[in-house]
C-alpha cells in the first residue's frame, strides 16, 4: 500500500470539491493561505481510523468541510455546494470519489451541521458546511 | 506460548476459499447425553455420552468484485464441505474438514450503509473427514 488512507482521503476531496465552481478552486486541506478571497472551502480531519472490520486494510474517517464567507448567504450556498460534491458519493454513483491506486471510497454520509459566525477584524465572517463519513477499504 | 488473538483463518465451501471476506466464523462441537441413572438408593443423575453433532455459523462479507465466486456455495438446502483452520492453513496448525447443509443464508442491506453480509448457518451432515476437536493438523 503506496499511501495512508487519510492521505488518499484528502487528496480525493480536495479533487472534488474543486471541481464545484462556486469556490473557483479556493478549497484547502486544513488552513486556507493568508489573504486568501471569500467564499473559500477548507477542510480538516475530525475523527476515525481504521476500522478492523475487513482482513485487508479498512478505514472509516470523518472530516468536517465548511464554507467561509463574508456573507451568511455566500456561506449558506457555500455548504449547498460541499454537500452537493459530497453527500453520497458513493462507489456506485456517477459523482462517487477517487481514492487513487490503495483506496476504494465505498461510501460517503453526510453527518452533523457545522455553523459558525465570527469577527475579525471587526466584519462578521460566516462558516457552513457539515460533517462527512468515509469508508474505505484497501486495494 | 501466546494467546492466539488475530485473523488469519483459512476457509473454505466447496473449495472456494473465502477467508479474504469472513468477518465471523463459529464451529460448535456438541454432545447429546444419555441418562444412565441406575441402583437402588441413587440420588444424583447419571449420564453417558450421546450423539455428537457440529454446526457452523459463517459471515461473510458481500464483495462486490468476487461475490459470483461464491454465491452459489452458500444457497440453502446444499450439502457443502467446509474447510476451516483458525490459524491458517499452515502445517501443524488445526484443520477441520466436514460437509454441512446449509440451512439459511441471510442477506441484509440497511439505508444507513451498514456493511452488507451473508450470515449462514450450518448443520453436519456427517462426522468430521478431519476433526480439529481430535487433534487434527495440516
Amino acid at each position: 500500500m503506496s499511501e495512508t488512507a487519510l492521505e488518499a482521503l484528502y487528496r480525493a476531496v480536495r479533487m472534488q470539491l474543486a471541481a464545484e465552481t462556486f469556490f473557483a478552486g479556493r478549497v484547502y486541506a486544513d488552513v486556507a493561505p493568508p489573504k486568501t478571497a471569500r467564499p473559500f472551502c477548507v477542510f480538516s480531519y475530525a475523527a476515525g481510523g481504521e476500522r478492523n472490520q475487513l482482513v485487508k486494510p479498512d478505514a472509516e474517517i470523518e472530516l468536517t468541510v465548511r464554507c467561509v464567507a463574508d456573507t451568511l448567504q455566500d456561506a449558506f450556498a457555500g455548504a449547498g455546494a460541499i454537500s452537493n460534491a459530497l453527500n453520497d458519493a458513493d462507489l456506485s454513483d456517477p459523482k462517487a470519489l477517487n481514492g487513487g491506486p490503495s483506496w476504494e471510497i465505498l461510501h460517503t454520509r453526510q453527518l452533523g451541521i457545522v455553523h459558525m459566525r465570527e469577527l475579525v477584524d471587526g466584519r462578521d465572517v460566516y462558516h457552513e458546511g457539515h460533517r462527512f463519513s468515509f469508508r474505505m477499504e484497501g486495494k | 506460548m501466546p494467546a492466539l488473538a488475530d485473523n488469519k483463518i483459512y476457509l473454505s465451501i466447496d473449495g472456494i476459499a473465502v477467508q479474504a471476506y469472513f468477518k465471523n466464523v463459529t464451529l460448535t462441537s456438541s454432545s447429546a447425553t444419555v441418562e444412565t441413572t441406575r441402583g437402588a438408593g441413587t440420588d444424583h443423575m447419571q449420564r453417558a455420552p450421546g450423539l455428537k453433532d457440529t454446526s457452523i455459523s459463517i459471515t461473510i462479507g458481500y464483495d462486490t468484485a468476487n461475490i459470483q465466486t461464491f454465491i452459489q456455495k452458500i444457497a440453502p438446502g446444499q450439502q457443502v464441505m467446509i474447510e476451516y483452520g483458525p490459524e491458517g492453513a499452515v502445517t501443524g496448525k488445526p484443520r477441520h474438514v466436514q460437509t454441512f447443509v446449509i440451512t439459511d443464508a441471510a442477506h441484509t442491506v440497511e439505508v444507513s450503509k451498514a456493511d452488507v453480509v451473508f450470515e449462514l448457518t450450518g448443520e453436519a451432515a456427517d462426522a468430521p473427514i478431519v476433526d480439529m476437536y481430535a487433534g487434527a493438523v495440516y
